[in-house]
């Protein structure tokens, strides 16, 4: 629970920053000042103090007829199932016969099984690997074609192409670029003396290509989100720095960077949990030895897959599904505070 | 049952299961279908056929209804198991040897032999290595649907470019005597066009290869093995047994063929039919369904082969599907009626000469066989190997997960990268840990 | 001044395009595979051309010779899936993301919460859990349990217009309070028009997202009555091999109508005018 009062303070604080930041230049006083005290952007408006439970019920009552439709269908098919996932890693389940309860066990076995906390090590480096470069490349990217080039709309189309093709048939592809004996890759390289290099098939490699594979698929869907926060920042703010004789470099870190916050929040938040959930890529690529080689890409939600549907150990890959949502729990908060702690710094 | 639900529901948290559904298994919901049954597979080839097939059958029984399904395979079984989790589910379905034992053990699958008994339904048209693959404690679970066995395919273009004849016995043993090293090597060729045998052979860039020595349990390992004398498993249900000196040395010998006389690829160059359809493979032992996917695929003829013989003789190992019986169906009395025809010789015909399937009645392999002689396959070498010495797959509740575990190590061990012994001591060691935790 | 910008251009047009043909380039193999017979795939490098080509890949997929029914029925499922479900999606999850950005109501951050967990869990395990529950509702095999899991608005769409709608200004939203208008006509008349960019992306988002729905669809569902393209084209991959030429050339075209559907859907993602007019 505490976790969660601290976050109610902290989500704000970017966004409200953003916002001040937003009107302060362009209008004076009458913006968002109001925010920064009651702690929210969007608060109860200043006047009327008399009726302020009325209100409060009224915005009680509002706020749930709004979220009501959303509340139904996320408490019944998204909010359940992760709760009767908790309940059934308390049991032995091996989804065919009756389950049997067996307390903290699978927590207990976890705790020993090294091919689990491998996995979580794989997961790590693949997050590593990916969030960064394709954080990177996107905002990149957005900035590249947030202009007004001719031909920058199908530009962006093409960029964002990997992630609306069919991943079971890019899996496929992404095998023979890979290849060892016929690859594209080392085609490639050959023009430079390189080559015959089994990528998918090294200990040390088949990560590194596999999460070269997810930053191809998620950077142009990643930059959608930063074009979107681009477009928000208003073009005056622009052209009085412009005026003030700021560099380009100066804009993007003084205005860009500062109003794509909540962008970038939504950004980290969410690719980082879509990165330690990474499947499709990892399943495809590397049968039939999934997680191969010698477990190198043995990711945990791969692991998870393979406890629940080829061990028929659904207890146990529910224990590890827990570790999981643990672990993303963590890092989450972490984010929600590393924002906030970086507004405070940047304010005072 | 019973039982273990009040355990269930002595557990405090165990209320929030019951209500998803998960401690009442099935047999609480009522409802009459109708008359209308499910039957599921996974290939889209034989689909044509099944339909075809479903359809003489509806029209003979105008109250029976058939929806046939076909999904992929890697989600077929993801999809029966959460079904039965929550007790529903196809009624009729494919079922396979890997499967079979989990699901017979948890009954998720209905003893047939009531049925079976009730209307005199006669087993002995089928090849009795399927029939008795899913058989339990002596009850028949299963009714046979197809027939697969393994022999090996072959380049005849590489062949005749290369100057070999392949005799009509290929023999192998673990030193490296027999028929078969010397054609292989013979077909093995290096980027600078030598030989395994020629001096400053260069293993490293080898263009073509004479052999496919796949990561493979069905077309390798499990031939290998008892064509060297030993044994995989010790009996269905029971033990692995394939650290014994005879398995061994068969295992050796196929790592061998990939790192000593460099007439194989390592698992690291690629898929095995890629490779061969790619025309870099010369020989490759195959299963009869594979034939589909290797005939006219590449730029040169295939021709079909026996399977090398050990210095026991040939073993090969034969599979097929059955059509099982859910016994969470609602509809049981209509779904025996549909697994009765499937299994019929009017049904199992209609698979053949369509050539969708080498059916498991032994009288009806004859449409299949022409259908391939249409295609130029004379798969005389399968006939053989049918009538010859044969191998069931493992049969053990944990082999999903055994089988998991061993193509990961083997694929270290083929890679020559780990040594045989420790390899597979390790690995039966472990394994049968798990029968004795599972079993 | 006007030489330095012309280099610049240039230098960028250059970068852009250098990164889109790397982009594009496995997705080239995809359509040169379709077009090629299977002894040209595997007589020649995937990334080589056919000359001639083909196009039986793609007559095989419309004259329903596979499975008995044709591609299209697939698509029409598809398309059918994706339009309910993408209407639903942005109605809702506008209204509960400005309740959750806006608002100020009990119980709004633990609610915010549990939605976010729900994307921490991977849907391999709560899949089956799901599956449970539409046994006990009496959804299994229905558009009802199809679409219920996404049709309310998800979480993930609901996070992304939250964030963006609390980084709009609020004086406007106070202005229009103070001539007395209601929540709804705040939202209606302010801030979705202020959206566009942001609703353009979750338009987008779950169009695609839809499109390539799988799993759920293949669990929940059967026969080929409401089957879906991404459960087609993986039909394609057998057990034991696979007919590349036709799964490739079905991706192709389940692509074709994404790329017209992004090309419609991103005019919205520009500056809106109400906001730079605002100075």
């Amino acid at each position: 629970m505490q976790v969660i009062d601290v976050s109610a303070s902290v989500e704000s604080a970017p966004a409200g920053r953003g916002a001040a930041g937003t009107t302060g230049a362009g209008t004076t006083g009458a913006g968002t000042t109001g925010a920064g005290t009651t702690g929210g952007p969007g608060a109860a408006p200043r006047y009327g103090r008399r009726n302020r439970a009325a209100q409060r019920t009224r915005a009680t009552l509002a706020g749930y007829a709004l979220i009501g439709p959303s509340l139904i269908g996320v408490v019944a098919f998204l909010l359940a199932p992760v709760v009767i996932v908790g309940v059934i890693s308390l049991f032995r389940w091996n989804l065919l016969s009756s389950p049997k309860f067996i307390g903290l066990a699978n927590y207990r076995r976890m705790a020993h099984d090294h091919s689990v906390w491998h996995s979580v090590l794989v997961t790590f480096m693949y997050v590593l690997f990916t969030i960064p470069v394709q954080t990177v490349l996107a905002l990149l990217l957005a900035v590249l074609l947030n202009t007004r080039l001719r031909g920058v709309r199908v530009l962006r189309a093409v960029y964002v192409v990997p992630w609306m093709a069919t991943p079971v048939v890019m899996g496929e592809v992404w095998r023979w670029i890979f290849d060892g004996q016929n690859g594209a890759l080392n085609s490639f390289l050959s023009v430079f003396g390189l080559g015959s290099i089994s990528w998918l098939q090294s200990t040390s490699l088949a990560l590194p290509s596999v999460a070269a594979v997810g930053i191809w698929s998620s950077a142009g869907y990643t930059m959608l989100f930063f074009l979107a926060g681009l477009q928000g920042i208003p073009e005056h703010l622009y052209e009085a720095a412009r005026v003030d004789g700021a560099s380009q470099a100066q804009q993007f870190f003084r205005i860009t960077m500062p109003l794509l916050r909540p962008t970038m929040f939504f950004v980290l938040v969410t690719s980082v949990i879509g990165s330690f959930q990474v499947f499709d890529t990892v399943y495809s690529m590397t049968t039939p030895v999934l997680g191969g080689p010698a477990d190198a890409t043995s990711v945990l939600n791969l692991k998870i897959y393979t406890t629940a549907f080829q061990l028929f150990d659904d207890g146990y890959a529910s224990a590890i599904a827990m570790l999981l949502f643990g672990l993303l729990l963590v890092l989450t908060v972490a984010q929600v505070l590393y924002f906030r702690k970086r507004t405070t710094y940047e304010q005072g | 049952m019973g039982m273990n639900r009040r355990q269930l529901l002595a557990a405090a948290p165990a209320a929030a299961l019951a209500a998803a559904g998960l401690a009442g298994c099935g047999n609480s919901s009522g409802g009459d279908n109708g008359g209308a049954v499910v039957f599921r597979i996974w290939d889209e080839e034989q689909q044509p056929g099944y339909q075809k097939s479903i359809n003489a059958f509806m029209a003979a029984n105008p109250k029976i209804k058939v929806r046939l399904e076909s999904l992929p395979y890697a989600q077929y079984w993801t999809k029966i198991i959460t079904e039965s989790a929550a007790g529903t589910g196809a009624d009729v379905f494919w079922d396979t040897v890997p499967y079979f034992p989990q699901l017979v053990k948890q009954g998720v699958i209905e003893n047939l032999d009531p049925l079976i008994q009730k209307d005199s339904y006669d087993l002995s048209p089928y090849y009795p290595q399927v029939t008795s693959a899913y058989t339990y404690q002596n009850h028949h679970y299963g009714i046979p649907a197809d027939f697969g066995l393994a022999s090996m395919v072959y380049n005849k273009d590489m062949c005749a470019k290369a100057g070999v004849t392949l005799p009509a016995e290929l023999t192998w043993a673990p030193d490296g005597s027999g028929t078969l090293l010397p054609i292989l090597q013979k077909l093995t060729v290096d980027a600078n066009g030598r030989h395994p045998t020629d001096p400053g052979f260069d293993p490293k860039h080898v263009k073509q290869w004479g052999f496919m020595a796949e990561n493979h349990d069905q077309t390798q390992y499990i031939s290998w093995i008892p064509e060297n004398g030993g044994n995989f498993m010790t009996a269905p249900f029971g033990k692995f047994a394939f650290n014994q000196p005879a398995a061994l040395a068969a295992l050796q010998w196929q790592v061998d063929l990939i790192n000593k006389w460099h007439v194989a690829p390592p698992p690291s160059a690629g898929n095995a039919i890629d490779l061969f359809n790619r025309g870099q493979v010369g020989l490759y032992p195959a299963v009869n369904a594979l034939l589909l996917y290797v005939v006219a695929k590449g730029n040169f003829t295939v021709g079909v082969t026996n399977l090398p013989a050990g210095p026991k003789g040939r073993v090969v190992n034969v599979n097929g599907l059955s059509f099982a019986l859910n016994a969470h169906s609602k509809n049981k009395t209509a779904a025996w009626e549909l697994i009765k025809w499937l299994g019929s010789p009017q049904s199992q015909q209609i698979m053949s000469s369509g050539g969708y399937v080498w059916p498991a009645n032994k009288s009806l392999s004859g449409g299949y066989l022409d259908y391939w002689k249409n295609k130029g396959q004379d798969l005389q070498p399968f006939v053989d190997a049918a009538a010859g010495a044969s191998v069931p797959m493992p049969i053990t509740p944990v082999w999903n997960a055994a089988s998991l575990t061993i193509t990961n190590s083997f694929q270290t061990m083929f890679e020559g990268q780990a040594p045989v012994k420790q390899t597979v001591d390790n690995l039966v060691t472990q394994l049968n840990q798990l029968i004795d935790q599972n079993g | 001044m006007s030489l330095r910008r012309v280099t610049s251009r240039t230098l960028l047009y250059l970068v852009l395009i250098a990164g889109a043909l790397l982009t594009v380039f496995p997705y080239l193999m995809v359509i040169l595979t379709s077009l090629k017979t299977a002894p040209q795939l595997n007589g020649m490098s995937p990334w080589r051309p056919a000359i001639p080509g083909t196009l039986s890949n793609y007559t095989r997929l419309f004259n329903g010779k596979i499975a008995d029914i044709s591609f299209l029925a697939y698509l029409w499922h598809t398309v059918l899936f994706t339009v309910v479900l993408t209407a639903g999606q942005l109605v809702f999850t506008t209204l509960a993301a400005y309740a959750f950005a806006r608002l100020r109501f009990a119980g709004r951050e633990a609610l915010f919460w549990a939605y976010l967990a729900t994307m921490m869990v991977p849907n391999v395990v709560t899949m089956i859990p799901l599956y449970l529950i539409m046994r006990q509702i009496g959804w299994i095999d229905t558009w009802f349990g199809l679409l219920a899991p996404y049709i309310l608005g998800s979480p993930y769409g609901i996070f992304l217009m939250r964030q963006f709608f609390r980084s709009l200004p609020s004086d406007l939203e106070d202005a229009a309070r103070m001539d007395g208008a209601g929540t709804l006509t705040i939202l209606l008349r302010i801030f979705v028009p202020l959206s566009r960019p942001a609703l353009g992306t979750l338009a987008i988002l779950t169009t695609v997202f839809a499109w390539h729905n799988f799993l759920w669809p293949l669990i929940i569902t059967s026969g080929d009555s409401t089957k879906l393209v991404t459960v087609g084209i993986a039909s394609l991959q057998g057990n034991l091999g696979a007919d590349y030429n036709l799964m490739m050339a079905g991706s192709f075209v389940a692509l074709v109508p994404l790329i017209v559907i992004f090309l419609l859907f991103q005019r919205t993602i520009v500056r809106s005018i109400v906001l730079t007019g605002m100075r």
